[in-house]
């Protein structure tokens, strides 16, 4: 906490060494959580940059007391959410919405040498409602406190227990439907 | 402050690995934005600037309620 304290009065200085470290304790993390939000790589590439700079240009008004990852999140997923709404009034990009979540759940994850669950759960969620989504992004992917989750998401605690409670449930039971889909295909391989 | 979720799936959703994240031109786009938002003059000449519209919306609006008032006058007279 006083090691962020200090981060976050360096970069209220103007340091760039501070940015810098902010950057890359932060990037992965926050492309992470675009990515699995907008189920895109080329979506999550451009929020990602716009994150970043907002928060350049917001940086030097930070409190001291600033949680950063409170901070970040919330830029980001505010600006998945102007995207989303900017995407809804655009009939095209509103069948690519429509189709993406398919098209990322069918890929084959090449890049990675994942296990089948992890492979299962990935597609699990990628294919949840995005306000399900969301929460167990910042909640589970990411281990943020509660507190600090409903914050970003602009609710209350019992709230936000309420909707981890049923995206969780939303989950297990993709997860189900998965792994009942997967089953007879692998007992005859 | 709360006490993390104790939960297996969450758990597994932890462990998932991240999607691989550009770096270099995000990076130095936003390293320039954040040096640029330092160099924006002194203090007053940014509140000067900012000042500058709302002065002369007010100067324009000041001028035309004081000529319609003086044109309601002068019909009234």
């Amino acid at each position: 906490m006083d090691d962020e304290r200090t981060l976050v009065s360096a970069l209220i200085e103007g340091e760039r060494a501070a940015f810098d470290q902010v950057y890359d304790a932060y990037h992965v993390r926050i492309f992470a959580f675009l990515r699995r939000l907008s189920n895109r790589q080329d979506t999550a590439e451009d929020l990602a940059q716009e994150t970043w700079l907002r928060f350049a240009r917001a940086a030097k008004t930070l409190r001291p007391d600033t949680s950063l990852a409170s901070f970040l999140f919330t830029i980001a997923r505010n600006a998945f959410a102007s995207h989303r709404r900017w995407a809804m009034l655009d009939l095209s990009r509103l069948v690519i919405f429509g189709f993406e979540t398919t098209t990322l759940a069918e890929a084959p994850d090449a890049q990675h040498e994942r296990t089948t669950e992890m492979r299962r759960l990935e597609r699990a969620l990628a294919t949840l409602p995005i306000a399900s989504r969301e929460v167990l992004l910042l909640v589970g992917v990411e281990g943020l406190d509660q507190e600090e989750a409903a914050k970003i998401l602009g609710l209350t605690y019992e709230a936000l227990r309420q909707r981890l409670s049923r995206a969780r449930a939303q989950l297990a039971k993709k997860m189900e439907i998965l792994e009942r889909r997967t089953t007879p295909a692998g007992d005859t391989a | 402050m709360t006490e993390p979720e104790k939960d297996p799936l969450l758990e597994a959703l932890r462990d998932l690995p991240p999607p691989v994240a550009p770096t270099d031109a995000t990076k130095r786009l936003a390293r320039a934005a954040y040096v640029a938002s330092f160099d924006e003059g002194s203090p007053i000449f940014r509140w000067a600037r900012a000042a500058i519209v709302p002065t002369v919306l007010a100067s324009v609006i000041v001028l035309y309620l004081s000529w319609a008032f003086s044109a309601a006058s002068a019909l009234v007279q």
